[in-house]
């Protein structure tokens, strides 16, 4: 059976015992899904790794292979890997249609959100890096076609435009009369996503971090959760490597950049760092009409998109003072020391315990451990790099 | 300086997304608008050929899943095809990234910007209204007016360039030449490799151009022409400062008749042909390179002719024609960023304890030049939807536009000046530089007093009834 001949060929490459554990639950559990798709049949939910599946169906020489994230335990599982003599790789790339992020935004007169009407939008910055990371992989030939999905109103067709005229080969647009920032919420679109997957076999899918308008940065990590693929968030470089099989990304972290190679198929998401867009020339613009987008709603792709939660109000922030320029660091002492009230504390930069009076000891601290680094005229950046 | 334009910006963008971009256009044109335009009807029989499919018409399917619209999309003037949206976005952002920055610095040093001259090439906008087989992007009027207008709200001397270099250039080969022309030249102009212009006014013969005094002769054994005479006011003449250009489309004199006028492509080193001098000093449009170009037994080949010996003249007014909606949305363009300014500045700056904006002067300023900006800009695009670039004889509504526009981008600026007050005299608030180039636009392709003479010759025709 080739799967188990595909477990022993991993586990020569397995580190822990850990690791081949986990190895041998998975592969029991696909043994499971297979029977269960039973002759030809496969079992497309996503929540039963529909996918994964649908794959070992397919492809029935794949071999499987593991990465285990190191740090975050929310994330990666195992995985699925892809077979090499599959020459076509599709890339889906999910684009959203937000507010500009250069418009001051407004509350709206009923409190229920911002204000959408008359208010310029633009594809979000973060899918406009991931769209353009796509297009660089297709042109280093990693990739052979991209999909762009959109979910939203009637005007997303317009940033799918976009993304067409920055090389994406076609366009879905899933329609919805929700509203992007609040009632259309991650896990729908996550889910719709892993059905689109599923339907378009795509090997990799790079979303942006997280949407200027929701901020959440959650659908990533939830798409990979519902497909059981790896995950690679906060890409600041991908590259491929051994031979197209897997990526080698560099991902920002709190603490500094830390590098990962992930095995495909599996699920990006893109931080600011990561590339420069190109602009849609103008010719591309032209060409992008005539490329095909398809029309989908979350009915047809069986996906309740009902909101999980709603907002009850929306304010602005609270007005802040103006700040004071101080002239030299011991008069920046001096204030922190008699004049600052303490506000709030970085436990990532300011590591220690949190103190009770006004003024935090451990910002002091830092404070003088930096002006010593100065004056010693050494450069520091902060955090270090991990490997 | 960038939270003062919040306001105005997203006034000024929330048009270009809003279905309903502004209270007078969009569903509201009145239905007699509609009806006033006869030629509409010949033009949209063309417009399959030429990718116009916006005038006038239900928009159609775009694809084939989709239902039929119902209520009735309105089309924005402005915008007419997602296309034209599309454009406009790009250059938009691409404006403020890279235009905006550059525009005090490259006007204060007098100096053309070159590699982001080529930056427009790779973006397309050199050629565009080029079809794609010479290495343009295919577009239409519409598309030329709205890449000036958001060029020009930047930087309109750069825009300048750009405008000589892909209209009187560009387009004019484009629309005139030969075949074989067209592929030797177009693809390295329309990718910025190659920096062109056009020649024709002269020292003695400006708005009176066919009577210039520039004239080519065939040499004796008729193998090539000679090419000799002056050439003034020529935008793109130089770039560097010290030679030519490098390629321009030469009107001159070919026989006595007064329509006797041929064009022809001469090239950088040509031999006699030189660059007289650099113009210094010019009131505005600094960064873009002004130059006498001389022509002294100028060599010419044959196959340098462009259409017939004796036939430019038809070539000259049906670009003419396309040059002056270029020009009008020159104009359109430092008048809407002048509204911007000044807007924003009357909001955040306190006279008496009120902004300036509470002050009946004031609005009168504000309010007149956002009118007379969004007059202009509905008649541009009224011209630039339906002109169609092959064409000619639109003489009539192409130096109407820019008549009115090149005078109210003039007024806008000078109204931004007055509410900036000492801010706005100097350069640093852009109005000062904005106000200096917007003079040019009545002068420049065409002076008013020219506009003047053609307009009445043409209303002479219609003079019982006006369409």
């Amino acid at each position: 059976m080739p799967i188990l001949r595909s477990r022993r060929d991993d586990s020569r490459t397995m580190g822990s015992v850990v690791q081949r554990c986990l190895v041998l639950i998975f592969v029991v559990r696909q043994v499971q899904v297979v029977k269960w798709s039973k002759a030809g049949t496969v079992s497309r939910r996503a929540e039963d790794r529909g996918s994964i599946a649908m794959h070992l169906h397919t492809k029935y020489d794949s071999i499987f292979a593991t990465s285990i994230y190191r740090k975050n335990p929310a994330v990666y599982l195992l995985q699925p890997f892809h077979s090499t003599t599959t020459s076509t790789m599709r890339i889906l790339v999910g684009v959203k249609r937000v507010i500009d992020y250069a418009v001051k935004v407004r509350v709206a007169a009923d409190k229920k959100g911002v204000e959408l009407n008359n208010v310029k939008h633009s594809m979000n910055p973060f899918c406009e890096i991931a769209v353009e990371e796509a297009v660089r992989l297709k042109e280093k030939k990693f990739a052979t076609e991209i999909v762009a999905v959109s979910v939203g109103t009637k005007q997303a067709q317009e940033t799918l435009r976009t993304a067409l005229a920055m090389g994406v080969d076609r366009g879905i647009h899933v329609e919805t009369a929700l509203r992007a920032d609040q009632e259309l919420q991650p896990l729908a679109v996550a889910k719709m996503l892993a059905k689109l997957v599923d339907k378009e076999k795509a090997g990799l899918v790079i979303l942006g971090k997280q949407s200027i308008d929701g901020d959440n940065a959650q659908t990533a990590p939830m798409l990979a959760a519902l497909l059981g693929w790896p995950q690679a968030t906060f890409a600041a470089g991908v590259e491929p490597v051994d031979e197209n099989k897997a990526l080698k990304v560099e991902r920002e972290t709190d603490t500094g950049s830390e590098v990962l190679k992930v095995n495909l198929p599996a699920v990006l998401s893109t931080d600011l760092r990561l590339n420069t867009p190109r602009y849609a020339t103008i010719p591309n613009i032209m060409k992008a009409k005539k490329k095909p987008m398809e029309l989908l709603s979350p009915e047809k792709l069986g996906v309740d998109v009902t909101p999980k939660t709603s907002v009850i109000s929306v304010a602005e922030p609270g007005k802040r003072k103006a700040g004071i320029m101080v002239e030299s660091v011991d008069e920046l002492l001096d204030k922190l020391k008699n004049e600052a009230k303490y506000r709030g504390y970085d436990q990532r930069l300011y590591p220690g315990k949190r103190v009770g009076k006004h003024v935090c000891v451990g910002f002091m601290r830092r404070c003088e451990k930096e002006r010593k680094i100065w004056s010693e005229g050494r450069e520091r950046g902060p955090g270090g790099v991990v490997e | 300086m960038l939270t003062g334009f919040n306001f105005s910006r997203r006034a000024g963008r929330a048009r270009l997304f809003s279905p309903l971009p502004c209270p007078s256009f969009g569903a509201a044109t009145p239905p007699s608008l509609i009806a006033q335009r006869p030629a509409l009807q010949c033009i949209t029989t063309i417009a399959t050929k030429h990718s116009r499919p916006f005038v006038n018409q239900v928009p159609r399917r775009r694809f084939s899943s989709e239902p039929v619209p119902s209520p009735p999309v309105q089309i924005d003037p402005f915008n007419p095809t997602e296309e034209h949206t599309h454009l406009r976005t790009t250059v938009r952002a691409f404006v403020e990234k890279e235009v905006d920055p550059q525009a005090l610095v490259f006007n204060r040093r007098e100096e053309f910007n070159l590699p982001l001259f080529r930056k427009l090439g790779e973006l397309g906008l050199l050629g565009l209204s080029v079809p794609a087989e010479y290495g343009g992007s295919g577009m239409d009027a519409t598309a030329v007016a709205i890449a000036h207008e958001e060029l020009s709200a930047a930087d309109p001397a750069f825009c300048l360039a750009y405008l000589a270099h892909s209209l009187l250039f560009v387009n004019n080969l484009a629309q005139n030449g030969s075949h074989a022309q067209k592929s030797k030249y177009l693809p390295a102009a329309c990718a910025g490799t190659a920096v062109g212009g056009m020649c024709m006014s002269e020292p003695g013969a400006g708005t009176d151009v066919l009577g210039m005094g520039t004239a080519a002769t065939k040499a004796s054994d008729g193998s090539h022409y000679i090419l000799n005479g002056a050439k003034m006011w020529i935008t793109n003449g130089t770039v560097d400062g010290k030679s030519t250009g490098d390629v321009y489309l030469v009107y001159a004199k070919t026989g006595q008749a007064a329509k006797d006028v041929s064009m022809f492509l001469v090239e950088k080193g040509s031999p006699g042909f030189r660059l007289g001098q650099k113009l210094e000093d010019k009131l505005g449009m600094r960064a873009s390179m002004t130059a006498e170009l001389v022509f002294d037994d100028c060599r010419v080949p044959l196959e340098n002719l462009v259409g017939k010996e004796d036939g430019a003249a038809a070539c000259m007014m049906r670009n003419l024609e396309i040059e002056r909606v270029g020009l009008a949305a020159m104009s359109v363009g430092l008048a809407r960023r002048c509204v911007e300014v000044m807007n924003a500045y009357a909001q955040e700056r306190k006279a008496f304890g009120q902004p300036l904006n509470a002050f009946g002067q004031v609005q009168r300023h504000v309010a007149e030049s956002y009118a007379e900006y969004m007059a202009g800009r509905a008649y541009l695009y009224y011209v630039a939807n339906q002109l169609d670039l092959s064409s000619s004889g639109n003489g009539l509504d192409a130096d109407g536009v820019k008549l009115y526009c090149a005078k109210m981008g003039k007024e806008v600026a000078d109204r931004a000046i007055q509410v900036l007050g000492g801010y706005g005299y100097v350069g640093e608030y852009q109005v000062e530089r904005l106000w200096r180039d917007a003079k040019l636009l009545e002068i420049g392709g065409g002076t008013n007093e020219a506009h003047h003479k053609n307009m009445v010759r043409d209303l002479k025709k219609h003079h019982e009834r006006l369409l």
